[in-house]
């Protein structure tokens, strides 16, 4: 139940980094998941990563519910080191170098360590740790700091697992041949055309979504371009290029025809292919189906509660349209946020950011009836509510065509 | 405490909420970060989704933790109170204000004259309690802090509280049921309070008002002290495992009450068993060699099926331990998990009887578990249970598949 009225929110143009985020709701049914959680879920689909959940019982208990098991198909090694309580006072500094010198003796390969909130809390120095301990190891350890308390949701683990991923690789340069990356998972025809298109002009692919080996992930550094699919990727991607000078293009948020059109220069220009005219198809699509239903789309009101949408891109997107984003929830604020905030903020709108954790009561504070939930929601009309599983299926969409996707749903009942 | 290979024991604060986590009339709410509840949540709907109770946290940010900002408490019970006015908030301790001396006594007093609502804070948050600790603090407080003085009119029909019934047991629910049906059927009795794994805050209120106790693990005799001292009700520990077993569980309880045991029904159930229990008795006595058993959990469930095997059925028994330290002794040891590595391989041989990571060091898969794993989903109710008559029936008839 929201208390009142939103007052104890913040605009968008109030917020700079996470601080600014408060939760919707006073008390969170039960909450969301943390990022030790997306840690291990991301490394259990990339063969050869070894894990290290360094916290209390509860963080190491509750890590088997997503790695099941010590032990992987690859050899990979999931163990979980857990603080007594003098080394909750003291740290924990010898006893995780001893767990990891045993894990490189039972044949690890690499691996993530994951520091929960207790050892963050207490500040103990991972990355020290691990400066002493991986030159007496065969293989690299690397961490993630993954306290919950320093954000609030938990797409961190995601990125921050796959850049220290990609640093294990080192800056030692390799030739560099006609490949380029995908970090990200996408479907459906557009993709689908530029991938053939790229492979035509001779040129390997290779896609880093999931069920990738670490063997894979270091070919990536000999390739021309990487593109980036999945905002959570872009991090991995601008480390490819600081310690392997791989280019990289971002397409994640990329929605209006302009923008994505000047994407697929930017990759073809890269890449010294000049006939991607096909692909510029779709732009004519979209143009026609904004043009075609301008009238519909102003003054749409609309919340937004999924929390896999990368939100401030569509609804920069949006708000260009002429729809009203009054309530977003955003998991993550930092410097790659500002230009969404400067755009949205120019364009004349200003909505209220949150951290949903729950899905109901939400519309009882607004004085003004909302037209739309992107997102499921208590509350509002079925015909009125874009879901979540109809969202997360536009995502996974590219380009021209998933612009297209996310305005049909919109359009869909109006 | 330290390198884990298959998973570290339960926390003190796990065994609370598990404790905790399936009362009636109750809301939780920890002051802490929201990671494990999520877990906590998706764990109590394995076990019972129906019983679960509705769990809260109040997440925590940096800025809270380095300026001792405990607004997000008062507001999360002001939530709760609007949304679900439970009857009793209970609040569990968390890692994070444990560490930065959060003194949470004094929060939840505050919000309880604030909100005119009760709210019991329980303890067992530090760093070196284990599950069996959360357990029996759990079902202590509960007994303290809510059954009602009022209640200590005897109930017209001859009525008993199961204390200790959690989730964290293999069973938990079906070995209730059977209780129940012997309880019932030998002894004429009634369930007043099955505690905590079927009950409400309003029959917690009515404890009082049982004719006996009957603790089934444990963590429960802190809890029937208190009642005996508030109350005077009686009360006996054990668990009733094997047919002889459970013939001496029922004795010892019509006998604190002065109850005539049903020999009727006790006859009619020894004869419903005997064959398949013969046939145990007699495959193990001509293989023994398939017919050791090791068998490992809590305390008392491995005490009261070692008895049944060892002492009624006549298995060998090979390798034995206890998950709580306080708890070992010469005949059930502790075991860490390393030690447990030594012994738990692939060479041991003979029936086990364990949890997922005894299976996993055995190189087996899944068999009959002791302590409920994370992927053990309660869903079946219908599942023969491991106490009673109808417990030794299953027994023997999972004991037959590995000995024969």
């Amino acid at each position: 139940m929201i208390k009142e009225d939103f007052k104890f929110l913040n605009r968008l143009s109030d917020i700079n980094n996470n601080m600014g985020i408060k939760f919707l709701h006073r008390a969170a049914a039960p909450g969301s998941h943390c990022p030790m959680h997306m840690a291990l879920a991301t490394i259990r689909s990339i063969k050869g990563v070894s894990s290290l959940v360094v916290g209390m019982a509860e963080c190491g208990y509750y890590s088997r519910f997503v790695a099941c098991s010590p032990y992987g198909e690859y050899k990979e090694l999931h163990y979980v080191y857990e603080l007594d309580s003098n080394e909750v006072v003291f740290g924990c500094r010898k006893g995780v170098k001893k767990a990891l010198l045993e894990m490189d003796r039972e044949g690890a390969k690499v691996i993530l360590v994951i520091m929960t909130c207790v050892p963050a809390l207490i500040g103990e120095d991972m990355e020290s740790i691990l400066e002493e301990v991986n030159p007496l190891m065969n293989e690299k350890a690397v961490f993630i700091d993954s306290a919950h308390f320093k954000r609030n949701g938990y797409q961190s683990g995601f990125s921050d697992t796959l850049d220290q991923l990609v640093r294990t690789m080192g800056k030692e340069r390799t030739e560099k041949r006609k490949r380029v990356n995908f970090f990200g998972g996408a479907r459906g025809g557009e993709f689908k055309l530029l991938k053939d298109m790229i492979i035509q002009n001779g040129y390997e692919v290779s896609e880093y979504a999931r069920g990738f080996s670490m063997d894979d992930l270091y070919r990536s550094r000999e390739s021309a371009l990487s593109i980036i699919l999945d905002r959570k990727m872009l991090k991995a991607g601008r480390t490819l290029k600081e310690i392997q000078g791989i280019p990289y293009v971002c397409m994640a948020d990329r929605y209006t025809g302009d923008d994505i059109a000047g994407g697929y220069e930017e990759i073809f220009c890269l890449l010294s292919i000049t006939n991607y005219s096909e692909l510029l198809k779709g732009r004519k699509l979209l143009e026609k189906l904004i043009q075609g239903s301008k009238e519909k789309f102003l003054n749409i009101s609309y919340i937004a509660t999924y929390p896999e949408l990368d939100i401030l891109p569509v609804a920069m997107f949006l708000s260009s349209l002429g729809m009203v984003p009054e309530l977003l929830h955003v998991e993550e604020f930092n410097e790659d946020s500002l230009p969404y905030k400067e755009g949205i903020n120019a364009l004349g709108r200003d909505p209220y950011i949150a951290y949903i954790t729950n899905k109901e009561e939400i519309l009882e504070a607004f004085e003004e009836p909302v037209t739309l939930s992107l997102g499921n929601c208590q509350g509002l009309e079925r015909d009125n509510i874009i879901s979540d599983s109809e969202l997360a299926r536009m995502s996974s969409l590219w380009g021209f065509e998933r612009s297209q996707a996310l305005l049909d749903l919109i359009l869909k009942n109006r | 405490m330290g390198l884990y290979r298959y998973a570290p024991r339960p926390s003190g604060r796990m065994g609370l909420l598990w404790t905790l986590g399936m009362i009636k009339g109750a809301a939780i709410l920890e002051f802490g970060s929201m990671g494990h509840m999520l877990y906590a949540q998706r764990w109590l709907w394995q076990s019972n989704p129906d019983m679960a109770s509705k769990l809260y946290t109040t997440h925590l940010d940096e800025k809270d933790i380095a300026l001792g900002i405990t607004k997000r408490f008062s507001l999360a019970v002001e939530e709760i109170i609007e949304k679900e006015n439970p009857e009793v908030i209970f609040v569990l301790p968390s890692t994070v204000p444990a560490i930065t001396g959060v003194d949470m006594d004094v929060l939840c007093e505050e919000a309880e004259n604030e909100f005119g609502k009760q709210i019991i804070m329980l303890k067992k948050g530090s760093f070196h309690e284990k599950l069996h600790h959360g357990i029996e603090e759990g079902l202590y407080c509960l007994v303290k802090e809510l059954v009602e003085k009022e209640s200590v009119n005897r109930t017209e029909a001859v009525t008993y509280n199961l204390i200790g019934s959690c989730i964290d047991l293999a069973k938990f629910e079906t070995d209730i049921y059977e209780m129940k049906r012997i309880l019932k059927d030998c002894l004429g009795m009634e369930a007043a309070c099955i505690l905590t794994s079927d009950t409400s805050i309003s029959q917690i209120k009515k404890m009082g008002g049982a004719h006996i106790n009957l603790v089934i693990r444990r963590e429960g005799i802190k809890a029937a002290k208190e009642l005996k001292e508030k109350f005077h009700t009686d009360y006996v520990y054990g668990r009733p495992y094997g047919y002889q077993g459970t013939v001496r569980w029922l004795k010892q309880i019509g006998d604190k009450l002065d109850l005539a045991l049903n020999e009727e029904f006790i006859e009619r159930e020894l004869h419903e068993g005997s064959y398949g229990f013969d046939y145990c008795r007699q495959a193990a006595s001509i293989n023994p060699h398939k017919a050791g058993i090791s068998i490992g959990g809590n305390y008392d469930v491995v005490k009261g099926i070692l008895d049944f095997a060892a002492r009624e059925v006549g298995l060998e028994k090979k390798y034995i331990w206890c998950d709580a330290a306080d708890y070992g002794d010469d005949s059930i040891p502790y075991q860490t998990e390393e030690e447990l590595t030594k012994y738990i391989t692939k060479d041991l041989d003979g029936i086990l009887m364990a949890d997922k990571s005894a299976y996993q060091m055995a190189g087996r898969n899944m068999g009959p578990i002791i302590n409920r794993s994370l992927d053990n989903k309660n869903f079946n109710k219908y599942e023969p249970p491991y106490v009673g008559f109808r417990g030794a029936m299953n027994l023997c008839s999972l004991w037959l598949e590995n000995i024969l």
